[in-house]
């Protein structure tokens, strides 16, 4: 562990992105209180406000407001839970559905491991969006149905890493050993290998989190997922479209939002994966 | 003569490849008494791993036993279920593998794998009346029960001679050496007291100095416990120093077999004087090393008659043509040879 931290502090970059991933969260945590307005409530007198640093700005609304007289910073303050959220919730749901079927897969062989790889090669023959705009039109628009409309697909990418880590730990001596002492498949399954494709498991997470992150920015831009008032990124840079030209700021900032965090966590998942991969080691 | 804890007969176990069937084992029999040590001596590919694996049913696909008994403490294991195996391996029978390196699993504790065995096989020997619902309510976390199974690992990991045991069970297999993990490996096999211990190459991959050490350790834990050993290894000074008894396989067969001195001392089968033969002396530079010259036959095209004719110096066409049983020649030495008789008077080795 202390190993870990040393080889993970040496890689500046990585340092860099996890520092902006923890201002992210902690914006989307304490939004109720830090945010200076509702992010909800509308105001007509002052409707498309610049930022504060522009002729007839001010600093009671930093990055603006949009066409309702919305403040643009407690929105996007307020938007990362939306973005957070569905990350952290599709990720989870889709790594341990994928952590199953990997293990079985990888574990078993044969027929089982044939129809469940054949399985996730079609979903993977799928583009991506098209599949969740599809479920989406189905399910209809929502929180929920754009969580399952992710997880749909989502969960290929860890069973898929992890089949190959318990393919490569299965012919190990310790796993012989294991059932030499009486293991019984569940126990080498669960004990002895999943423990060994824990980091893989960790970085695959955190790199698709990002992607998942622009997947719900993309629905939501579309109109398919976190329906208003609600804020969340995606749906304030679709709002911000018909507006680019009289006030970019309403567009430009929530972009700037979704670019900052999804390069935030693509660089603290790299820099996870140097520092875990053991093949990396000095 | 008291039951041998382990009498194998006619074991058989086939390989069912691409290339044709593989007769890893071809109708191997043997005993193994209380507190004795056999030592199964060969090249490698002479199937004595094989015969390790096929004892502890972990064989290796697409290897399967396909004649035979292998009779532990009476029952017979080959017609055991999987289920009952699983409750057999660990607790009536272990097995120590070549590298300690890699045995162990690289991301637990080493007091996780030390208690994985008897966590595993707790209450085996309880009364079926003591288990079940009220073991349950008596401990429902499993507290105490893991408790136990800490203590007994901490009691194996002294006495295997680790120093500190305590902290060294928080410690990940990378922080020790290689002859602490074998000791950790032998710790593992025995806590949950088998009847038998299979130890394959135990010694190999570690130096010389560990090498005695670990062979020491093994001969005090078999004084103390009274585990009958079967000691798989291709090096007759480990043999020598260690067993009582040898057999010698060649391409998945006894050659030959008998108590330790006979086998030193007078050795019948013209392969084990090779091997003999071929054993670097200390202090005897006019000695030279002889060889044995030729590889080991594949085993899906074996000769039709006796397997080391090809390589035998003294073999002819009847060695080629008919296979030689096993012939008792002395108390307890077996062997299979047409020529055992001829070898002795030649006295080449």
């Amino acid at each position: 562990m202390a190993d870990f931290w040393r080889r993970f502090r040496k890689n500046r970059l990585a340092v860099a992105g996890g520092a902006v991933v923890l201002v992210v969260v902690l914006m989307g945590v304490t939004a109720p209180w830090i945010a200076p307005h509702d992010p909800t409530q509308a105001n007509f007198f002052n409707r498309l406000r610049p930022p504060a640093w522009m002729e007839g700005g001010s600093w009671e609304y930093p990055l603006g407001t949009d066409q309702l007289g919305r403040d643009v910073l407690s929105r996007i303050m307020w938007g990362a839970r939306a973005s957070l959220t569905v990350g952290a919730i599709v990720i989870v749901l889709a790594t341990t559905v994928g952590i199953f079927f990997g293990l079985i897969s990888g574990y078993y062989g044969g027929r089982v491991d044939a129809v469940i790889q054949r399985l996730v090669d079609i979903l993977l023959s799928f583009p991506y969006l098209v599949l969740a705009i599809g479920l989406m039109a189905v399910m209809g628009p929502g929180f929920i149905n754009m969580v399952l409309a992710l997880v749909y697909k989502e969960w290929v990418t860890p069973c898929r890493v992890v089949r190959g880590e318990v393919l490569a730990a299965k012919s190990q001596e310790y796993v012989e050993a294991a059932r030499a002492v009486g293991a019984s498949d569940a126990h080498i399954m669960w004990r002895e290998i999943l423990p060994n494709t824990v980091s893989a498991v960790i970085v695959v997470a955190t790199l698709r989190v990002a992607w998942v992150i622009l997947m719900e920015a993309s629905l939501s831009f579309l109109g398919l997922g976190v329906q208003p008032p609600t804020p969340a990124w995606g749906s304030m840079v679709a709002a911000g479209r018909e507006f680019i030209f009289q006030a970019w700021w309403l567009a430009t900032f929530p972009g700037l939002a979704i670019l900052v965090t999804v390069l935030g966590i693509n660089l603290l998942g790299e820099g996870l994966r140097d520092a875990l991969d053991p093949r990396l080691r000095e | 003569m008291t039951e041998p804890v382990l009498d194998v007969r006619n074991l058989k176990t086939y390989f069912y490849t691409d290339r044709g069937v593989v007769k890893a084992v071809d109708g191997v029999s043997f005993a193994v008494h209380a507190g004795e040590t056999l030592g199964v001596v060969g090249e490698s590919g002479c199937g004595k791993s094989m015969t390790a694996l096929s004892i502890m049913g972990l064989v290796p696909h697409p290897g399967r036993i396909v004649d035979g008994e292998i009779r532990l403490l009476g029952h017979d294991l080959v017609k055991l279920s999987e289920r009952e195996l699983r409750r057999w391996r660990g607790r009536r029978m272990a097995m120590i593998f070549q590298d300690p390196l890699t045995t162990l699993n690289p991301v637990l504790r080493v007091g996780t794998q030390v208690t994985e065995s008897i966590r595993i096989h707790y209450g085996d020997d309880l009364a079926s009346s003591r288990r079940g619902i009220w073991e349950w309510l008596e401990d429902p976390l499993g507290r105490r029960r893991r408790h136990r199974a800490w203590e007994r690992a901490l009691e194996m990991l002294e006495k295997v001679g680790i120093p500190a045991p305590a902290d060294r069970m928080r410690a990940y297999p990378h922080e020790l050496s290689g002859g602490m993990r074998q000791r950790i490996m032998i710790a593992i096999a025995l806590s949950c007291n088998p009847a038998l211990l299979l130890a394959d190459e135990p010694t190999t991959a570690l130096d010389v100095t560990i090498q005695a050490q670990i062979l020491e350790l093994m001969h005090r834990l078999q004084q103390e416990f009274g585990t009958s050993i079967l000691l798989i290894t291709h090096d007759f000074g480990v043999v020598s120093e260690f067993c009582h008894r040898v057999m010698v396989m060649y391409a998945g067969k006894v050659v030959e077999s008998g108590p330790l001195e006979a086998i030193l001392d007078r050795p019948l089968h013209p392969y084990t004087r090779g091997l003999l033969a071929s054993i670097p002396r200390l202090g005897d530079r006019r000695r030279k090393i002889r060889p044995i010259e030729g590889m080991v036959p594949e085993l899906y095209d074996l000769p039709a008659g006796c397997s080391y004719c090809t390589r035998c110096p003294l073999a002819d066409e009847h060695c080629a043509a008919v296979e030689p049983a096993l012939r008792e020649l002395g108390p307890g030495h077996q062997v299979a040879c047409h020529k055992a008789e001829a070898a002795v008077e030649v006295g080449w080795a």
